[in-house]
């Protein structure tokens, strides 16, 4: 799909049929664009072009075209609390243990793996993009 | 702030692989052991750890491949030979990885691989005409069905076994 932001011109049966197919594969179940713009008071940017734009890359900010799964990412601390609670509960009662360990395993392990392999396209051409524009002038 | 997020992901999604191929290879003998196994099989879904030290490599080359291809699109984006160029010998190479250490268990598995390549490759062919070297435009809207067409095939043919299994 990535292929699409190559320098060339996609027909207009494909360009549709590549930006729902993006939508499903980057897990872009709501937009946070704006949402993230007014948290950060940043300005509203344009996307680097129009096949960019076609694949959901809307903006040049990395948070902006992460969308949906940084919202993932963020879910993840909470999912390490959950794990040291019932590393704690553990500790008094054995019965909770096996659940520990199938939590711990996941959280620190399987599931990190799971989201870096099957998000890794996204993150990179996310931070790439936002390589080509990256200031530092302001807060957010 | 998005900046310096962006900067702390690029170097966690370039360290992730290199810790971890240095990690496997240095722990190749104990990977099947039933700790590592419930640790990390997610890092090895199929593949044939039993065989080769080399196989600790591929998803690695997964990794990498994909990094490679942003570089191409981002960085060569006013580019589109040198980004279809980029793109066909990324697959290549994956198709020789896949032929000569033969990575995963089930043999079948290494040929979806290779299946899921060739059609990966077709795609790019496509990329090919949808320059200005085109200049039909009856041509040019078929062979965007015809992309569409290979898309649908691939992930279909994938799903149908993803199922079956």
């Amino acid at each position: 799909m990535l292929l699409a932001l190559f320098d060339i011109s996609l027909p207009a049966n494909a360009e549709i049929f590549f930006r729902q197919l993006m939508s499903i594969t980057a897990f872009e179940v709501f937009e946070i664009g704006d949402v993230v713009n007014a948290i950060l008071s940043l300005e509203k940017t344009d996307p680097v072009n129009e096949n960019y734009n076609a694949l959901g890359f809307e903006s040049v900010y990395f948070i902006n075209n992460m969308g949906t799964l940084f919202i993932v990412f963020l879910i993840y601390p909470v999912m390490m609390l959950v794990e040291y609670l019932l590393r704690l509960v553990a500790e008094k009662c054995d019965s909770v243990k096996g659940v520990h360990l199938t939590v711990k395993y996941a959280v620190y392990w399987n599931l990190l793996i799971t989201l870096v392999f099957e998000s890794y396209s996204m993150i990179a051409i996310c931070c790439l993009i936002h390589f080509e524009y990256i200031s530092f002038s302001q807060p957010g | 702030m998005q900046s310096v997020l962006a900067i702390i992901f690029f170097v966690a999604l370039v360290v992730f692989p290199i810790i971890s191929a240095m990690r496997f290879t240095d722990n190749f003998e104990r990977l099947s052991t039933k700790e590592m196994v419930i640790k990390y099989y997610s890092y090895f879904t199929d593949l044939d750890i039993t065989a080769s030290a080399r196989v600790v490599w591929f998803p690695v080359y997964f990794m990498a491949r994909r990094i490679m291809l942003g570089l191409t699109i981002v960085l060569l984006d006013q580019s589109v030979i040198w980004q279809v160029s980029g793109k066909i010998t990324l697959v290549l190479i994956a198709l020789n990885l896949v032929g000569q250490i033969k990575p995963f268990r089930d043999p079948f598995r290494n040929r979806m691989e290779q299946f899921n390549e060739t059609l990966m490759m077709f795609v790019v062919y496509h990329t090919i005409c949808f320059t200005p070297w085109l200049q039909n435009n009856r041509a040019y809207f078929i062979l965007g069905y015809s992309v569409v067409f290979i898309v649908v095939l691939h992930l279909f043919v994938n799903f149908y076994f993803i199922a079956k299994d």
